[in-house]
């Protein structure tokens, strides 16, 4: 359900020309079986579970580790900058 | 993200990768990610201190991780757009095809007329939105970012956060702006903020000049009574906001 939770929330719809192609119908029923299957679709799902989890200390990228250490500020600190 | 609190420099890396965008007095600008070159252009500019760096440092592992399957400008706007659901604020739809930029001479020329600063009034903020594309309800919506996140010396020079809760994404800047009283004062570094000192939230002159206003007060007013008309307003100005100047969009990677 998050999944297709997810899917929808990125705007990801199967256009219906697709739908057709492909010889499936684009009922709302059908539609997180048919996004399954389409490796373009999961590619944005991917992305998104990671952006959600990507603060996790073992994701964080090597230059925002360098920053994070070096810096006076804590982690929480730096990410709390909208200015 | 919601652990690490890096919603709101999320939301501060897209607004100011697509905030350069203007068909006034100055054309072009678009998002294309172009504050990775550090070298000059958009990643050298005072206003985006920090975001070079740490936002896209932060970013990075995961830039590299899908390199061929997305650009660096959509990975920004998607981010921005999980970190405000993550954080509590409405759910906005994402649409890709921003091209990255290939080196820092894609930039635009300065970010002077491009993107506001915090110690000018409404005339200012016109100056800077209108050319964009937005009116005034735009202008108090998108301003409604600053529920989140705060100011840091070593950036803008201001010094603070705007709300009591700075990490949840809802209507609390506009109701706050209205219900506490500030005192001009000085951050660290001598920028003039106001402060509000029971709490030691802050304002900008650019934010109080939103209530001052009679056409902007309107909005800032129903914004505090009706969180529902934020959001969606809000998600109205962001999505146009991110995809100024964007040549061809797709709903899908």
């Amino acid at each position: 359900m998050l999944y297709l939770a997810a899917i929808l929330s990125s705007g990801l719809v199967l256009p219906t020309a697709n739908l057709r192609a492909a010889g499936r119908s684009s009922t709302a029923g059908s539609r997180a079986h048919v996004v399954a299957k389409w490796p373009w679709q999961s590619i944005a799902v991917d992305i998104k579970k990671d952006l959600y989890a990507f603060a996790k200390p073992q994701t964080l990228g090597p230059a925002a580790s360098k920053q994070a250490q070096s810096s006076a500020h804590t982690l929480s600190h730096v990410g709390t900058g909208l200015r | 993200m919601k652990e690490k609190g890096c919603g709101p420099i999320m939301i501060r890396l897209s607004w100011h990768d697509a905030g350069v965008y203007s068909k006034g007095k100055l054309t072009g600008g678009c998002p294309n990610a172009a504050m990775r070159f550090t070298d000059g252009g958009e990643g050298a500019f005072g206003a985006n201190a920090g975001l070079p760096d740490v936002a896209v440092g932060l970013l990075e592992e995961i830039a590299t991780k899908y390199s061929n399957k997305i650009s660096n400008a959509d990975l920004w706007a998607l981010a921005a757009n999980v970190g405000i659901e993550v954080m509590g604020g409405p759910a906005i739809p994402t649409q890709f095809g921003r091209v990255d930029a290939a080196s820092s001479a894609e930039s635009v020329e300065s970010q002077e007329g491009r993107l506001p600063d915090g110690d000018k009034g409404v005339d200012h903020l016109r100056d800077i939105f209108y050319p964009k594309g937005f009116d005034d309800k735009d202008i108090v919506a998108l301003s409604g970012a600053h529920t989140v996140g705060g100011c840091h010396a070593d950036r803008s020079g201001f010094e603070g956060d705007w709300t009591e809760d700075k990490l949840k994404f809802d209507n609390t800047y506009f109701t706050e702006m209205l219900q506490k009283e500030y005192v001009m004062g000085k951050a660290s570094t001598g920028e003039p903020q106001y402060v509000h000192e029971a709490s030691g939230t802050i304002m900008l002159i650019s934010d109080l000049a939103l209530p001052a206003d009679d056409k902007f007060r309107p909005w800032v007013e129903k914004y505090a009574e009706d969180q529902d008309a934020y959001f969606a307003d809000f998600t109205d100005a962001w999505v146009r906001l991110q995809e100024n100047g964007v040549a061809e969009l797709r709903k899908r990677l």
